[in-house]
């Protein structure tokens, strides 16, 4: 797996915005940042990133998958963010275990201790992915 | 049908109520959702119906959910309304919209409606309300 960081992890006590397009490895991503003391902006597509970066809504860090849902690519995201905000670090992950291995990293600077190992991070997401693939709920 | 009991892991571990917002207007969404955190609630966040059906399909614990009506995608927030009605009737709805009224007839147009647009601490209020209920 390559390793798509382009900045080192966000600092103390900053605001992360989380971009991901699956709801169920966002919204436990982002949990766990937020057990680590981060205040945690949620996103689903890169314009979401762009709209919110437009707005006096304070953002330190950008951590984004490869991909949005809108079909951007992470890496195109990545680099408007630059060009146009370099005081923002970006975390560019690729696929679930980069994704959590990251997490973990930024965790390890967060303003509290990790909450869980990261390989629960994954399990959990594993296991509502599984819950949502099987559910009888399912359209 | 699934049940929140049958959970192995809650989202509300802090004993905190568990509120899925339903909103495709990213920049609400992110100022309700962290008031609502800042309050004392876990906030589960849905861009549109299909993620807040895959949230509820995953059988993560939500206690309400809070869903815009006019949305993208193949379902609105009426046709998610209906959904949960169907299959997860026991998790209250909050629906709100820019236009006045919930259209229509029958149980959805009986749901609990706020009209946008709403004050923090008022829609706050209301899903507290609705939570006691």
């Amino acid at each position: 797996m390559t390793d798509t960081t382009l900045t080192p992890p966000a600092d103390k006590s900053s605001t992360i915005l989380v971009m991901e397009p699956d709801v169920l490895v966002r919204m436990t991503i982002a949990d766990y940042l937020r057990e680590c003391g981060y205040k945690v902006v949620e996103s689903s597509s890169g314009d979401d990133v762009l709209t919110i970066l437009s707005t006096e809504i304070d953002i330190d860090t950008v951590f984004s998958g490869a991909q949005s849902a809108d079909e951007s690519s992470g890496f195109a995201l990545a680099h408007r963010i630059r060009i146009a905000r370099p005081d923002i670090n970006v975390i560019l992950t690729s696929g679930l275990e980069h994704a959590a291995s990251k997490a973990a990293e930024v965790c390890s600077n967060g303003p509290l201790t990790k909450p869980y190992h990261p390989q629960e991070l994954l399990r959990r997401i594993h296991l509502l992915r599984e819950r949502h693939r099987t559910s009888k709920l399912s359209p | 049908m699934a049940s929140a009991a049958s959970n192995d892991f809650q989202r509300d571990a802090h004993g905190k109520r568990v509120i899925l917002m339903v909103e495709d207007e990213v920049i609400i969404r992110s100022v309700v959702a962290e008031h609502l955190r800042d309050v004392n609630f876990t906030v589960i966040e849905a861009a549109n119906a299909a993620e807040a059906i895959a949230v509820l399909s995953s059988q993560t614990h939500v206690d309400l959910v809070f869903s815009d009506i006019t949305m993208p995608g193949e379902l609105d927030g009426v046709g998610l309304a209906r959904w949960i009605a169907d299959r997860r009737g026991e998790i209250p709805v909050l629906m709100t919209s820019g236009a006045a009224v919930l259209d229509g007839s029958g149980p959805i147009s009986r749901l609990p409606f706020v009209c946008k647009p709403y004050g923090l601490e008022d829609i706050e209020e209301r899903i507290r309300q609705l939570l006691t209920q």
